[in-house]
């Protein structure tokens, strides 16, 4: 899974150990991966492929 | 002080570089709506500042708008005021309320600063060892 353009939404993990969906569609991943164990975020750098 | 500690959340890219920056889990709420999200420690932000993309998702409709804009060292952009509350991960005891400028295009999910976080909490950037620590002045 690759941030490839740069500041999508992502899903992860609570522990942030997860990278979980990426997406711009916010309200997609909520309905997707609600709000419990998870914690929802912007991946600033293209190309990222993994957050920890 | 009871110092609680977050590790900075780390970007990894495709060229192996690794970048760490200061977020932490608040929980962002109106209403009945809670979201978990990543939250920017920004010492040179005023207040809160919010991707306007969350305001649809805490279903903060057109009435509860207010006009309003952020003036910075880049210049001024318009968004949108409105209230909200937060509780940071860690602090279950303390539900924060305030007034956040709602922004399109926010890089980053939220940033808290000044006003009603550091306000309230006492910071450390341990940048050296990516850890971030707060705790509630005594």
């Amino acid at each position: 899974m690759e941030n490839k353009q740069g500041n999508e939404w992502a899903v992860l993990s609570a522990d942030r150990t997860k990278l979980l969906a990426l997406s711009h569609d916010l309200n997609a991943l909520r309905s997707k991966f609600g709000s419990e164990g998870v914690v929802y975020t912007k991946l600033l750098s293209p190309g990222t492929f993994f957050a920890f | 002080v009871d110092w609680k500690e977050y590790k900075y959340l780390g970007e990894w890219d495709n060229r192996g570089a690794v970048t760490f920056r200061p977020f932490i889990t608040i929980y962002l709420r109106h209403g009945d709506v809670s979201i978990p999200i990543d939250a920017l420690v920004d010492s040179g932000s005023d207040g809160m500042v919010v991707n306007a993309d969350l305001a649809t998702a805490l279903n903060i409709d057109a009435s509860l708008r207010r006009p309003g804009g952020l003036s910075g060292s880049t210049g001024l952009k318009e968004g949108f005021i409105s209230d909200v509350s937060y509780e940071v991960a860690g602090f279950p005891d303390e539900t924060i309320s305030t007034s956040a400028i709602f922004m399109e295009g926010l890089p980053v999910p939220c940033l808290i600063g000044q006003r009603d976080f550091f306000d309230r909490f006492l910071v450390l950037f341990d940048k050296h060892n990516h850890l971030l620590k707060i705790a509630k002045p005594k």
